[in-house]
């Protein structure tokens, strides 16, 4: 009996004592989904943009109510270390913000150029924070981005959520979390790349886009990719999962276009009487989409030559991303790491030089592509 | 303050001594039938006081000389007919059939023989017997000049008959089911078991009630030890009422302080059958149609009757949803609460937005809201449980449109909890015989959850997986055949395997004879037959 008492009691004060630590209801919060980082009013300052979800917005629009109250809110506050002003919300946020569903973190190129680091610490230290974060680069302020207004979804940050999973669909911009950010980052060689995201149109006609890479050298922004660029750094690195070839015909009177189904590269660093090179070796299936010219593109000998054109226009893309890479001297391949793991007695002397070594780099492309089908028909609609 | 809780424990111990000292049911003094008619008509009459229900019907018999005799019956408990024709009357008149009266001598030996045209007929010289016989319902018989009195069985009474059980019912399968009366519900279990070795012993327990307890097992199947254990069991009870076969379990259960049940009962034959098949045994109580079964395991609770009758592949299916909805009727609260209010982190976000859109302007916290709506929800099942159906009907009602309708309108619950409880409530009576154990778990659950988040839905899991591996029902482990794990016996647990594939009984019971039925009974082609 008094066993089971103390047994009893214990339980009590067990439950009791917790105090039901780190409880909180959903309507104490304010769940912020973007964030934003810009250059401050003071050269020394920052300008912290939150994008908060506002539950009360969300009900309307569920309900199909005409309330015309945005789902959204966007606070900014000033300070000149980051956590300080992450806490500063408090002026102007009764609830507390809470990061635990940030879908994306905005720097503005100001602040990339002057070096991400200082701005980025506590996204990764703080547990409220996620790695699976992405991360961008806005060309002009990084706070506009969120006034832009969704396309279909209700948030902003949330539909710029969306626009980064669907970058795959297209190949053209290198969608980065912040961990992978970070082994860039951490790495000694390989150069950290995000996507830019900018603002098109003008007053009520505007519209968030995605493409092109921010290149840094370790945390300081020091060039940009375009579209096909990027696509030429996504095969080395084997991030293609979908996209489309544009070449021209056999019969070089029309376009054909292919679509991306399947690719896979092989980087392989070669030493040879201590001279580095790289072999990368490209392979890729593609199906054809779709084509203007009214030749029938069917025959195997035909789709031979299709992917003939295709392999060149693969090797251009890479040659074009190898180029950029080599005139700003930033490893955005990993080459350095691939040495690393093949030659790590080596390595350690290239170390050092591989500022020198990176941009006179020998480099072999070789692809390897096939079309394989021409969809659900085969002669020209045409 | 702590004097006087002292006081009150001294004061209780006393009282137990009290108690201890005059036990109640010490055994009555013992009484014998004397020669003498009147003397013995005196005491009977003494004994059963002013009780109008019990008929002492005096009677002359014979010639030369006439004797005279009394008989005893409790109206209501007789079948008057029997007594009439068969007692009352061969006595009056076919007696003097015999003419052989000379002496003064009564041929008692030639009444019993050759008069009374009833089933079954007892002797005994003791009044004790013959008073509790006659209150069970037999007719008793004495006779001038004569220390011993007769037994004549003519036992007869209202029953409700055997009907279609409220619980447990059936889409196929037998939907006869137990009634009140011990008698008809051994007959009910005779008659699926036409076996010698279907034993059926008898104990009379409860020293007013004077219960009839029966045991059923068979003889060659269940475990010897297991059966001397239930008799031990029973035999230690001493108390002066059995009124439903609930007592029973509850002095002679395993783990009389756990949420979670020891003894299975049923109120269908077929399914108390199939237990004694397995090698259990069952424990019938005279006055209720819930039978008794023992040993129980826990994934006993998960088997229906109809199991066995449909095809095995529908069956499996259904049976793995009750497990799961046993798990949602004691998790879906907890973890409601754990993730709304310790890990919103792990909510997708766009699921996110609609719950805290729902959460938005609720007055209450979500732990009180919901804690609200279980309670309320509680008080509606036993409402509609206790009225008469067509109120219960209107009840429900209510209580669905306010809880549903009018609590969400008015902002005061989210329309996520209702839809938690909801789902709460319609799993809680998938697994009708641990709707109790879930009941319990799912506030202590809830409770541990609102104080502690996910660690506290762990430790009430892994204290709960504890307790149950730590439970035991007549020997047998109560997570078996799961831990210890016999892989023999998994093709009844999760799965319903075909009938020709469960050539074995459970093993966990200790059965004497393990095999079922024959080898190789899954039915296949002509040809393969002749060829095999």
């Amino acid at each position: 009996m008094k066993k089971a008492a103390a047994v009893l009691l214990c339980a009590v004060i067990a439950l009791v004592a917790a105090g039901c630590w780190s409880s909180g209801e959903l309507n104490e919060f304010a769940f912020v989904v973007g964030v934003a980082v810009d250059q401050g009013s003071a050269p020394e300052n920052i300008l912290l943009t939150v994008q908060v979800a506002k539950p009360s917005g969300f009900k309307s629009s569920i309900n199909g109510g005409g309330s015309d109250e945005e789902a959204y809110w966007n606070i900014s506050n000033e300070g000149e270390t980051l956590f300080n002003t992450v806490r500063g919300f408090t002026h102007e946020s009764g609830r507390k913000l809470d990061f635990q569903h940030n879908t994306i973190l905005i720097y503005s190129r100001d602040i990339a150029k002057k070096g991400l680091g200082d701005c980025m610490d506590l996204f990764i230290r703080d547990h409220e924070f996620r790695t699976s974060t992405w991360i961008a680069i806005a060309n002009e302020r990084a706070a506009d981005v969120f006034g832009v207004d969704a396309g279909l979804e209700t948030l902003p940050a949330v539909e710029i959520d969306k626009m980064m999973d669907a970058q795959q669909y297209n190949s053209q911009s290198y969608t980065i979390e912040l961990l992978d950010f970070l082994k860039r980052l951490k790495s000694d060689t390989t150069a950290p790349i995000a996507p830019i995201i900018s603002i098109r149109g003008e007053g009520d006609d505007q519209d968030i886009h995605i493409s092109g890479t921010a290149v840094f050298h370790k945390d300081r922004f020091i060039g940009e990719l375009g579209g096909m660029e990027t696509r030429g750094l996504m095969w080395v690195t084997g991030n293609v999962k979908s996209g489309i070839i544009v070449v021209n015909c056999p019969c070089d009177q029309g376009k054909a276009e292919l679509e991306i189904f399947q690719a896979k590269s092989t980087v392989t660093p070669v030493l040879k009487d201590g001279d580095l090179s790289f072999l990368i070796e490209i392979k890729e299936k593609g199906n054809l989409g779709s084509q203007t010219c009214r030749e029938n593109l069917a025959p195997t000998k035909k789709l031979e030559a299709l992917s003939e054109r295709q392999n060149k226009a693969i090797k251009t893309e890479i040659e074009a991303a190898l180029k950029k890479a080599q005139e700003l001297n930033a490893d955005i391949f990993g080459f350095g790491e691939a040495v690393y793991r093949k030659y790590p007695k080596q390595w350690k002397s290239m170390k050092d030089q591989w500022s020198e070594i990176f941009p006179t780099l020998d480099v072999e492309i070789k692809v390897q592509s096939e079309v394989y089908g021409t969809g659900n028909i085969t002669k020209p609609v045409n | 303050m702590f004097h006087y809780f002292k006081k009150i424990v001294q004061h209780l111990k006393a009282e137990s001594l009290n108690q201890r000292r005059e036990d109640p049911f010490a055994e009555r003094p013992e009484f014998v039938l004397s020669s003498d008619i009147d003397q013995n008509l005196t005491k009977f009459r003494e004994i059963f006081g002013a009780s109008n229900d019990i008929i002492i019907r005096e009677i002359v018999f014979g010639q030369d000389p006439q004797v005279r005799g009394i008989i005893m019956f409790v109206d209501g408990l007789v079948d008057k007919k029997t007594i009439n024709l068969s007692i009352i009357k061969p006595l009056m008149y076919d007696l003097r059939l015999i003419r052989s009266l000379g002496n003064d001598k009564v041929p008692m030996e030639q009444i019993k023989t050759a008069l009374l045209s009833v089933g079954e007929i007892k002797q005994t010289p003791l009044i004790n017997k013959l008073v509790d016989d006659c209150l069970s319902g037999e007719t008793f018989f004495i006779v001038d000049g004569l220390a011993e009195g007769f037994m004549i069985s003519t036992r007869a009474w209202e029953n409700r008959g055997v009907q279609e059980p409220q619980t447990e019912s059936v889409v196929r399968g037998p939907r006869e089911g137990f009634c009140e009366t011990l008698r008809i519900n051994t007959s009910l279990l005779r008659r699926k078991i036409k076996n010698p070795n279907f034993i059926m012993e008898n104990v009379e327990i409860g020293k007013r009630t004077k219960t009839s307890i029966c045991i059923a097992y068979l003889k060659d199947i269940a475990d010897p030890v297991l059966i001397d254990e239930i008799k031990v069991r029973l035999g230690r009870i001493n108390t002066d009422s059995i009124l439903e076969s609930g007592y029973i379990e509850q002095f002679i259960e395993d783990a009389p302080y756990s949420i979670f049940p020891t003894v299975a009962n049923s109120e269908k034959p077929d399914v108390i059958a199939a237990k004694i098949l397995e090698g259990r045994a069952a424990i019938l109580v005279d006055g209720t149609p819930f039978v008794l079964s023992v040993p129980m395991v826990f994934v006993e609770s998960f088997q229906t009757a109809e199991d066995y009758y449909i095809r095995h592949t529908l069956a499996s299916l259904t049976r793995i949803m009750r497990y799961f909805s046993y798990l949602i009727t004691t998790l879906t609260p907890a973890l409601y609460i754990a993730i709304l209010t310790f890990h919103q982190e792990i909510i997708p976000i766009s699921l996110m937005f609609t719950l805290a859109a729902s959460e938005e302007q609720l007055p209450l916290p979500v732990f009180f809201e919901l804690l609200t709506m279980m309670i309320t929800f509680d008080i509606l099942r036993e409402a509609g449980l206790r009225l008469p159906r067509l109120v219960g009907q209107a009840i429900s009602i209510v209580g669905a449109l306010v809880m549903g309708e009018a609590a969400v309108a008015a902002g005061i619950v989210s329309d996520f909890t209702v839809i938690v409880i909801a789902i709460t409530a319609v799993s809680s009576f998938v697994v009708a015989p641990q709707e109790g154990s879930a009941t319990m778990l799912r506030y202590i659950y809830f409770l541990l959850a609102g104080f502690m988040g996910g660690i506290g839905i762990t430790v009430g899991v892994i204290g709960t997986l504890i307790h149950l591996a730590s439970l035991r029902s007549f020997g047998t482990p109560y997570l078996s055949p799961l831990a210890p794990f016999a892989p023999c016996d998994q093709k009844d647990v999760f799965i319903r395997a075909p009938w020709w594939s469960m050539g074995t009984r459970p093993r966990y019971m200790g059965v004497r004879d393990l095999r079922r039925q024959g080898h190789r009974l899954r039915p296949h082609k002509p040809q393969e037959e002749h060829l095999s």
